[in-house]
C-alpha cells in the first residue's frame, strides 16, 4: 500500500529554508537596491518625475534579470541533491515520494521567492507612503510582474534540472536555451545570403518567443502616457510566460517520476534525449563556430566573401561542428575516448550538412529562384535608391519581376566580381525587394549590385527603367495625385541655385492659397501623371532624365478631407531633370536650382537609415 | 522479510545484476559478499529504494520497496559514503530525520550519546570518516528501523568502536528481531555477526546459505601419504597445494564424506579444518575463475 499523503513534507520544506537561506538573502539585497533604496534617492530629489514609471520599468529590466538568475541559482541549489550518487541516494532513501520531493523542493523556492518580493513591495509602499506619492496599483503591478517572471524562469529553470545530470550542464542548458533561438536567428540571417543567393531573412520571427529573455526585453515596453503617468504593455506575454512556467515545472515532475537514480553526474539525465543533444550541439558549434572560424581565416571581412564562399563555410562548419559534436560526446560519455565509439555519428552528421549545403547552393530547393506569382502578390515594396517605393498595380510589379529575375540570371557574374575586388561591399547598391503576399505572408530578398559594366549595370538599367515606367511613377506616387488641391495651404520650395559654388545653403520660396494649388493641379500633377515627376535614379549617369534637383517641394495640407493615402501634414517631392513643366513654373518664378550629384549617395544613405531603422 | 525475485539491472549495455534471487528471513543478519563490481551496492540501492528495477521484485515484507514510503520509513541505511547536509551537524540531521522517520527515537538518540562521544553539535563536514560512520550509526538506530541495510558499515572505525556498533547492532537483533543485511569485503568480521551469507558475483548470486551450512559443505584437508603414493588424478579436491611432503587440500562435501574419502588414501597422518568465510568466499569464486585466489594464497 503506498501513502497518499506524501505530496508535501514539511521537515523537508523547513529545512530546505534554512539550509539555502543565503541565496535568498542575496536576493532580497539585490532588490532592496534596486527598488527601495533607489526609491528612496530618487523620492528626496526636488522633482521626483517618473517614479511609477521606473517602479514598471524596475519590475521589467531589473526582474527579467534577477529573476532569470534567481530561477537558476534555486533550482540548482534546490535540485542539486540529484547530481550526485551521495545525495540522491540519501534523498531517495527517505519515505517521501518523488512526488513529494518535487513539490515539497518546488514550493521551498517559490515560496521564498514570493516572500521576497511581498517585502520589497512592503518597503517600497512604506517609502512611497512616507512621501506621499504612494499609488498602490503600480507596486502592485511590480508585484505581479515580478512574481510571473519569476514563476516563469524558476519552473523553466528547474525543467534544466532534471533534463540534466550536473551542475554545470544545468547551467549550462539553462543558459543556452534562454538564447539559442535568437542565437540561431541572427546567425541564419548571416549566413543565409551566402549560401542562397539573395535570400533575406529580416524582422522578428515568431521563434523569438523560445528566448524568453530577449523576448521580455524587446517585446514588452513600459509606457509613459504623461508625466508621472505609466503602463505597462505586456501583460499577455508575461502571463503566457507564467503559465509556461507552470508547464515547464509539470515536465519536470513527469521527468523525475521516469528519472533513474544512475543517472546522477550525467551531463543529460534522460537517455533517450542524449542523441538529440549530440546533434544539436553539432549543429550549434556548425553555426557559432563554424562562422567565427569563417570571419577569422576567410573573410577580411564578411562582406568580402570568396567566391566559393559557400564551400568555404561548408569546410568551416564541418570544422565547428566536429568540435561541437565530440565536446558533446565526450561530456556524455565522460570520457575522451569517443571518436572510435562516436566517429560514424560525426561521419554521417558532416554528410548530411553537406548534402543540404549542396542542395541549397546549387538550389534543389528553388528558393533562390522562387519569385512569387502575380497573382498571389499584393503588393512590392522595393527599397534601396531613395526612400522605400510601394507598388500596388499588377503590371508595375510585373514588370518589376522581370528586372528581379534579371537579377537572378546575373548571379555568376555579380558572385565574381565581389569575390575578386577587395572594395567591392563599397561599390554595392543594396536592393531589397519585398513581395506583401495576398495570404498575409512575405517573401524577402536582397541582393548587393555592382555598378560596373559586365557585372550588374544592364541589370540595374533594367530595373531603373521599370521602376520609371509611367504607370510606376503615377503608380507609386499616387497618394500626390489623390490628393485634393483645395486642401493645400502653403507649397515650400526649398533649393540651392544653379549659379551658386558647391557649398551654397538651401534657399526657401513660399507659394500660397491659389498660387500654390495651381503649382500642384496643373505642374506637379501633371508631370507626375507623365511620368516625369518622382522617378527614381539608379545609376548615376550625368545628364539622366532621373537625375534630382538640389530642391526639395514640401506641400503643406489641411487634414480636411482626408483619403489621400498621406500620412502626415504635408509631403515632399524632389523634381527630377525629366520634370519639364514643374522646372518651367520654377523658372518662372525665378528659381533654378542645381542638378543634384548627390542622388545616387542619398540612395545610399536612406537605404543605410531605412536598415539601420529595420534593425531589432 | 527481504525478498528479492529475478532481479535485473542493467545500466546501458552492462549487466549489473542477472535474474538475481535471494530471502533474508526476519530477525537474521544476512552478509552479501562478493568481489568488487559484483552488484552488491546496486543490490542494496534496489533495496532502498533508489533505485527502479529494469524487471523482477524487491519487496520487504511482501511490498515493494520502489516509492513505498510505509516500508522505507521502517528501513534504515548507513552507506560506504555518509550524505549530510554541507552545513549540517549531527543534532541538525537528527532533527531533520525526526521530522520524517515517525519512529525516530530522541531518548534512545541521547542514549547512544554516552557511546558515540563526539560534539553532536559540530558541523558533520568536520568530522573525521570514522566519526561520521558513528554519527550515521547513532541515527540509523535511532529510527527504529525494522531492516538496517549497510554498506561497508564498520569501515573506517577503530577496532574499539567496531566492536560498540556490533553490539548495538547485535542487541537490537535480539531484542527487536530487526533484520539486517550487510555488505562488506572484511569477511572475518562478518563471520562473527552473520547467520546467513551469499555469495555474489556478476550480478548472479553463486550461493545462499547459513554460515554452518557453508563451513560443513567445504573443508581444508591436511594429509602426509606414504612414500611413493600420489594423490589419485579424478581425488575431486578444487584446490591442492604441498609443502614438503604435506599436501593441503580443499575438499566439497560433510566432514564425514571427506574423512572416509581421505582415509581411504591410508595417509601417515590427516586432519580436518574447519574453513574461514574468507577461505570459502576464495575457494567458491575460484570455481568462477575469480583470479584473485593465486594473489590472496
Amino acid at each position: 500500500m503506498k501513502s497518499a499523503k506524501s505530496c508535501f513534507n514539511k521537515a523537508l520544506f523547513f529545512k530546505n529554508i534554512k539550509r539555502l537561506w543565503p541565496v535568498w538573502v542575496l536576493y532580497n539585497i539585490a532588490w532592496l537596491i534596486g527598488m527601495p533604496l533607489v526609491l528612496l534617492g530618487q523620492l528626496s530629489e526636488p522633482f521626483p518625475d517618473f517614479i511609477h514609471e521606473y517602479v514598471l520599468g524596475n519590475a521589467l529590466y531589473m526582474g527579467v534579470i534577477m529573476n532569470a538568475i534567481y530561477g537558476f541559482v534555486s533550482a540548482l541549489t534546490l535540485f542539486s541533491y540529484l547530481y550526485t550518487s551521495r545525495s540522491v541516494g540519501a534523498f531517495h532513501t527517505l519515505p517521501i515520494r518523488r512526488e513529494g520531493l518535487f513539490l515539497t523542493c518546488f514550493l521551498s523556492g517559490l515560496c521564498w521567492l514570493f516572500a521576497s518580493n511581498i517585502f520589497i513591495f512592503a518597503l517600497s509602499a512604506i517609502i512611497e507612503l512616507a512621501y506621499d506619492v504612494l499609488v498602490i496599483k503600480y507596486l502592485l503591478e511590480w508585484l505581479a510582474m515580478v512574481c510571473l517572471e519569476g514563476l516563469f524562469f524558476y519552473g523553466f529553470a528547474v525543467f534544466c534540472a532534471f533534463l540534466t545530470g550536473n551542475g554545470f550542464a544545468h547551467l549550462v542548458i539553462y543558459g543556452i536555451l534562454n538564447f539559442i533561438v535568437v542565437i540561431i536567428e541572427l546567425i541564419v540571417r548571416f549566413c543565409s545570403s551566402l549560401f542562397c543567393y539573395g535570400l533575406s531573412v529580416s524582422g522578428s520571427t515568431n521563434l523569438d518567443v523560445f528566448s524568453p529573455i530577449y523576448m521580455l526585453f524587446r517585446n514588452t515596453r513600459t509606457l509613459v502616457t504623461s508625466l508621472g503617468d505609466a503602463s505597462y504593455n505586456g501583460w499577455n506575454t508575461l502571463f503566457i510566460y507564467a503559465a509556461a512556467g507552470l508547464v515547464f515545472a509539470a515536465l519536470a515532475l513527469l521527468l523525475y517520476r521516469r528519472r533513474q537514480s544512475e543517472s546522477a553526474s550525467e551531463f543529460i539525465a534522460v537517455p533517450a534525449l542524449r542523441p538529440f543533444f549530440l546533434y544539436f550541439f553539432a549543429f550549434i558549434g556548425s553555426l557559432v563556430i563554424g562562422i567565427i572560424f569563417y570571419l577569422a581565416i576567410f573573410a577580411s571581412s564578411a562582406s568580402n566573401p570568396p567566391d566559393n564562399s559557400a564551400w568555404a563555410l561548408l569546410i568551416c562548419m564541418i570544422a565547428g561542428g566536429f568540435i561541437g559534436y565530440f565536446i558533446t560526446a565526450m561530456l556524455l560519455n565522460k570520457s575522451f575516448r569517443v571518436f572510435k565509439k562516436t566517429g560514424p555519428g560525426f561521419i554521417a552528421y558532416a554528410l548530411v550538412l553537406s548534402a543540404l549545403v549542396t542542395a541549397v547552393e546549387f538550389d534543389v530547393f528553388k528558393v533562390e529562384r522562387y519569385i512569387p506569382r502575380l497573382d498571389s502578390v499584393e503588393s512590392l515594396r522595393v527599397s534601396g535608391f531613395s526612400e522605400p517605393m510601394v507598388f500596388d498595380d499588377p503590371e508595375v510589379i510585373s514588370k518589376l519581376m522581370l528586372a528581379h529575375k534579371a537579377i537572378i540570371d546575373n548571379k555568376s557574374a555579380n558572385e565574381a566580381y565581389a569575390s575578386n575586388n577587395r572594395t567591392a561591399y563599397y561599390d554595392s547598391l543594396h536592393v531589397s525587394l519585398q513581395y506583401n503576399l495576398k495570404n498575409g505572408k512575405i517573401v524577402s530578398r536582397r541582393y548587393d549590385l555592382y555598378d560596373q559594366p559586365g557585372v550588374d549595370r544592364e541589370v540595374l538599367k533594367l530595373l531603373e527603367e521599370k521602376l520609371n515606367t509611367p504607370a510606376a511613377v503615377s503608380d507609386r506616387m499616387s497618394p500626390y495625385l489623390e490628393l485634393n488641391s483645395n486642401l493645400v495651404t502653403t507649397i515650400e520650395i526649398n533649393y540651392i541655385d544653379s549659379k551658386n559654388g558647391i557649398e551654397a545653403p538651401f534657399q526657401t520660396e513660399y507659394l500660397a492659397g491659389e498660387k500654390a494649388r495651381e503649382f500642384l493641379r496643373d505642374y506637379l500633377k501633371a508631370d507626375i501623371l507623365e511620368g516625369n515627376l518622382g522617378r527614381v535614379p539608379v545609376l548615376f549617369e550625368e545628364g539622366s532624365e532621373n537625375a534630382y534637383y538640389d530642391c526639395f517641394i514640401v506641400i503643406n495640407y489641411s487634414r480636411k478631407g482626408e483619403g489621400t493615402g498621406l500620412s502626415d501634414s504635408s509631403a515632399t517631392i524632389v523634381p527630377n531633370l525629366s520634370s519639364k513643366k514643374t522646372m518651367a513654373y520654377l523658372k518662372g518664378l525665378g528659381i533654378e536650382p542645381r542638378v543634384s550629384d548627390y542622388q545616387y549617395k542619398m540612395g545610399y544613405y536612406m537605404d543605410y537609415m531605412e536598415y539601420q531603422y529595420r534593425m531589432p | 522479510m527481504i525478498e528479492v525475485k529475478n532481479l535485473v539491472k542493467r545500466f546501458g549495455g552492462f549487466t549489473a545484476l542477472d535474474n538475481l534471487s535471494f530471502n533474508v528471513e526476519k530477525g537474521s543478519v544476512y552478509g552479501l559478499v562478493g568481489p568488487n563490481g559484483a552488484g552488491k551496492s546496486t543490490v542494496i540501492r534496489h533495496l532502498t529504494g533508489i533505485y527502479r528495477q529494469d524487471s523482477g521484485e524487491v519487496l520487504i515484507d511482501g511490498q515493494s520497496v520502489y516509492e513505498n514510503p510505509e516500508i522505507k520509513q521502517r528501513i534504515a541505511y548507513i552507506p560506504d559514503e555518509i550524505f549530510f547536509f554541507i552545513q549540517a551537524s549531527t543534532r541538525d540531521m537528527m532533527n531533520f530525520y525526526r521530522g520524517i522517520y515517525p519512529r525516530f527515537d530522541t531518548k534512545l538518540y541521547e542514549k547512544l550519546g554516552k557511546i558515540f562521544e563526539f560534539d553532536e553539535k559540530r558541523p558533520m563536514r568536520q568530522l573525521s570518516k570514522g566519526m561520521q560512520k558513528q554519527s550515521a550509526f547513532r541515527l540509523a538506530v535511532s529510527m527504529r528501523p525494522d531492516v538496517l541495510i549497510l554498506d561497508e558499515p564498520v569501515d573506517g572505525l577503530d577496532p574499539v568502536m567496531r566492536r560498540q556498533v556490533w553490539s548495538i547492532i547485535m542487541n537490537d537483533v535480539s531484542e527487536r528481531g530487526t533484520t539486517v543485511l550487510v555488505s562488506s569485503h572484511n569477511l572475518r568480521e562478518l563471520e562473527d555477526v552473520c547467520d546467513h551469507v551469499g555469495i555474489l558475483h556478476n550480478g548472479r548470486l553463486l550461493l545462499q546459505r547459513s554460515l554452518s551450512e557453508l563451513q560443513d559443505n567445504i573443508a581444508k584437508v591436511q594429509l602426509v601419504l606414504p612414500e611413493g603414493k600420489t594423490l589419485p588424478e579424478d581425488f575431486g579436491a578444487i584446490h591442492q597445494s604441498s609443502s614438503g611432503r604435506v599436501l593441503t587440500l580443499i575438499m566439497r562435501g560433510s566432514n564425514e564424506h571427506i574423512s572416509q574419502k581421505v582415509a581411504a588414501l591410508n595417509p601417515i597422518f590427516f586432519d580436518l579444518v574447519p574453513l574461514t568465510l574468507e577461505e570459502i568466499f576464495i575457494y567458491e569464486l575460484g570455481g568462477v575463475d575469480y583470479e584473485v585466489r593465486e594473489i590472496l594464497l
